[in-house]
C-alpha cells in the first residue's frame, strides 16, 4: 500500500504548524494560561469525549458524556480557576511536560487546516508517583493575521478510566 | 451493644457464627457520637469485612436502563469489586451475572457495553447465553466423561435485580429487603431526585476515574456535606465571579446561601435539599432553558404526582446507602471500592427524557464544567480526599480521631430526620448504618 500526502502541505507549512503546536505546549507547561487562551478563536469548540472500550469508535459529534465540552467562556472559566489563589490543586501545581509528535496536516475548506497530532503528557504531582497520559488531538486551525488560531479541538485520551486524579491540566 | 444480635439472622451466604474480632471499636459510630476512627479508611481487615457484609448485602447501582436499549444489549459493571455483566433479555427483563467463566475464571465479557447473543470465554471456549446460562462447551462429549451440569456451572447469577425510575440495582443477598424497603422513608427523596418527566435517560457513555481515596470519603460527603463548598470550591466561585457576564450560563453560587435542609435516615441515606421556590431564583444562571424546564414542566409533573410537598424538596446533593450518589439535576454516580484507600468514581449524566434538546445540552455542559473528571468543583473535592488518604498512610495519623460533631443533638429515635443544614447527621447516620452492617446485624432495617 501507499500513503498519500497532500502536495499542498509544503515543508514550510508543516514546519509552521509544528512550531505552533510546540509553542502552545510550552505555554501550558509554563502555566502562561492567558496567552494559551488567546490561541483560540472566539467561536472555539473544544471537546474531550469520555472514551469507552467498544468494538468500534464512537461518533465524536453524537451527544454523549464529555470530560470537556467548552466554548471560549468555558475555557476562560477553567483558566480563571487555575489562576485563583484558592485553586488547591495548584498548591503546588503539578509538574508537566508535553511532548507533541506525529503531526499530520490536511488542508481543509476555506483555508482552514485539519491537524492531527499525538501528545504524551508527563505529570508529577507528588513524587515518586509519575503519571503518563497519551492522546490524539484533531484540531481545526484558522489563519489569523500572520499566525494561526484554533477553531476546533477534539482530544481523545488513551484512557477509558482516567488514572490521573485530580486532573487539573488542559489539553 | 444496642441493636445488635437482632431476631433476623444473617443470610446463609454470609453467616459466620463467630465473627472475627473487629480491628476497631465501632461504638462511637453505632451511637452517632460524632467521633470517627480513620481506620475505617485504611484498615485491610475492615475493607475485607466491608466487601462481604456491606457490598455483599446491599442494593448496589449497576446501570441505567437507557444503556440497555433492547434485547441482547449488555453493559459491564461492578458490585463492590466483583465484575458483573448486566443484560436485557428477549422478554425485556434485566439480569446480571458474574463476569467469570466457571471453568478457570476468565471473564466472559471484556467490553464496556454492546449487543451479544452469547458470551464466549477466551480460554477454552465455554459459551454462555445472554442470561448467563452455560450453553456449549467445545468437544464436550469427547473431552468430558459426562455432560457438564448446566445448572451447577452457569455464570453465577445476581439473585436480586430491581429498577426504580430507570436506575438498575442488584443485590447478592436473597434475604435482603426489597429496594423500596431498603430506601424506607427516604423513598420520597429518591423519587423526587430520579422520577423525571417522560422518564430519565442517561447520555451514552460513563465517566470513570481512579481516585486514591476510600469510597466512604465521597459517599459521606454527598450524604451530608454542603458546608465544605465555600472553602473547597473557593477557586471555582472566584472564577465564576470574575469571568461571567451577568447573562451568561453558569451554576449560581447564590444557591448555596439559600436555606438548605438536611435529610438523614437511619438506613444510611442522606440528602441536602432546599425549597423549590427559593432555589428557582438562584438557579437562574444555570442556563435559561434549564431554568424554564426545572421550574416549569418538571415541577408541574412532580406536584401532580407527589403533591405540593414536592415543591419543598429540590434535591441538591445526596447519597443512597451505600454507594449511590447524585448531584441534582444532572449526575448519578457510584463510589466503587477498589481495595483499602482506593476507589473508582463512575458517573452517568442523567437528563429528563421529555426535556427539549437545548435543556439536555445545557445540562451536559454545566455538568462536565463543574463535576466532570476535570470539573472546576470536582478537582478540589478529589484533591481533598486524595490528600487526606495519603496522610493516613502514617502510623500515628491513622490513629487520630476525627470530629464529626457538627449539628450533634440528642439521639433521635425517628428513622427520618429533617433539619436545617449544615449538619453532619447524614454522615453520622451513614457510618452508623455501615457499622451496623459490619458487625453483622440483620439487613432488614435501619433503626433497631
Amino acid at each position: 500500500m501507499t500513503v498519500q500526502t497532500s502536495p499542498l502541505v509544503t515543508p514550510a507549512l508543516q514546519h509552521e504548524i509544528e512550531q505552533f503546536l510546540y509553542a502552545e505546549a510550552a505555554l501550558l507547561d509554563e502555566r502562561r494560561f492567558d496567552a494559551w487562551l488567546a490561541l483560540f478563536t472566539p467561536d472555539v469548540d473544544y471537546r474531550v469525549p469520555a472514551a469507552r472500550e467498544l468494538d468500534a469508535p464512537d461518533d465524536p459529534q453524537a451527544p454523549r458524556l464529555m470530560h470537556f465540552e467548552d466554548d471560549l467562556t468555558g475555557l476562560r472559566l477553567r483558566v480563571g480557576r487555575l489562576a485563583s489563589k484558592a485553586a488547591w490543586t495548584e498548591q503546588p501545581p503539578p509538574m508537566t511536560r508535553r511532548a507533541v509528535t506525529n503531526v499530520r496536516v490536511t488542508p481543509g475548506d476555506d483555508g482552514e487546516l485539519e491537524v492531527r497530532s499525538y501528545f504524551l503528557l508527563y505529570h508529577v504531582r507528588r513524587a515518586p508517583a509519575v503519571d503518563l497520559l497519551a492522546g490524539t488531538r484533531r484540531d481545526t486551525l484558522r489563519r489569523a493575521g500572520a499566525g494561526l488560531q484554533i477553531r476546533r479541538r477534539i482530544v481523545w485520551l488513551d484512557q477509558g478510566t482516567i488514572v490521573i486524579n485530580p486532573l487539573s491540566v488542559l489539553f | 451493644m444496642r441493636g445488635l444480635g437482632g431476631a433476623v439472622t444473617l443470610s446463609a451466604m454470609n453467616a459466620q457464627p463467630n465473627p472475627p474480632a473487629l480491628p476497631i471499636e465501632l461504638e462511637a459510630l453505632l451511637h452517632e457520637r460524632g467521633a470517627l476512627d480513620p481506620q475505617v479508611y485504611v484498615d485491610p481487615q475492615i475493607h475485607a469485612l466491608e466487601r462481604e457484609r456491606v457490598f455483599g448485602r446491599s442494593w448496589l447501582l449497576l446501570a441505567h436502563e437507557s444503556h440497555l436499549p433492547g434485547a441482547g444489549s449488555f453493559v459491564t459493571a461492578t458490585m463492590g469489586e466483583d465484575p458483573v455483566v448486566v443484560t436485557r433479555g428477549d422478554d425485556g427483563t434485566i439480569v446480571a451475572f458474574l463476569n467469570q467463566c466457571r471453568h478457570r475464571g476468565v471473564p466472559i465479557c471484556r467490553l464496556d457495553e454492546g449487543r451479544a447473543r452469547s458470551f464466549t470465554c477466551s480460554y477454552h471456549g465455554w459459551t454462555y447465553d445472554s442470561r448467563g446460562q452455560l450453553v456449549t462447551i467445545p468437544n464436550e462429549a469427547r473431552l468430558f466423561r459426562c455432560p457438564v451440569d448446566r445448572a451447577a456451572y452457569s455464570a453465577v447469577r445476581v439473585p436480586r435485580i430491581e429498577s426504580r425510575h430507570g436506575l438498575v440495582f442488584g443485590c447478592w443477598d436473597p434475604l435482603a429487603p426489597t429496594l423500596e424497603e431498603w430506601l424506607g422513608e427516604a423513598r420520597l427523596y429518591f423519587d423526587l431526585a430520579f422520577d423525571r418527566p417522560g422518564g430519565s435517560e442517561a447520555l451514552p457513555g460513563i465517566s470513570r476515574r481512579v481516585v486514591a481515596a476510600d469510597w466512604k470519603f465521597g459517599a459521606e460527603q454527598f450524604a451530608t456535606d454542603n458546608f465544605h463548598a465555600p472553602f473547597t470550591h473557593a477557586s471555582a466561585f472566584a472564577a465564576l465571579r470574575a469571568a461571567m457576564p451577568p447573562e451568561a450560563t453558569t451554576p449560581d453560587i447564590d444557591t448555596l446561601r439559600k436555606p438548605l435542609m438536611q435529610m438523614s435516615s437511619t438506613r444510611g441515606h442522606g440528602m441536602g435539599f432546599a425549597d423549590d421556590r427559593k432555589v428557582a431564583e438562584g438557579f437562574g444562571k444555570l442556563g435559561p432553558h434549564i431554568h424554564a424546564w426545572l421550574f416549569g414542566p418538571r415541577i408541574e409533573y412532580l406536584t401532580a404526582k407527589y403533591g405540593a410537598e414536592a415543591r419543598e424538596i429540590f434535591p441538591i446533593h445526596m447519597n443512597f446507602f451505600p454507594n449511590t450518589g447524585a448531584l441534582y439535576p444532572f449526575e448519578l454516580r457510584a463510589w466503587q471500592p477498589r481495595g483499602p484507600g482506593r476507589m473508582e468514581v463512575w458517573s452517568w449524566l442523567l437528563v429528563d427524557r421529555a426535556a427539549p434538546d437545548e435543556v439536555k445540552r445545557e445540562l451536559r455542559i454545566q455538568h462536565q464544567r463543574a463535576f466532570g473528571v476535570a470539573g472546576m468543583a470536582e478537582l478540589d473535592d478529589t484533591y481533598n480526599w486524595v490528600e487526606a488518604q495519603r496522610v493516613l498512610s502514617g502510623f500515628r495519623a491513622s490513629r487520630s480521631r476525627f470530629n464529626a460533631e457538627l449539628g450533634t443533638t440528642e439521639p433521635d429515635p425517628r428513622e427520618l430526620v429533617i433539619e436545617r443544614a449544615p449538619s453532619e447527621a447524614g454522615g453520622r447516620r451513614f457510618f452508623r448504618r455501615w457499622a451496623e452492617m459490619l458487625v453483622g446485624e440483620t439487613t432488614r432495617g435501619g433503626a433497631a
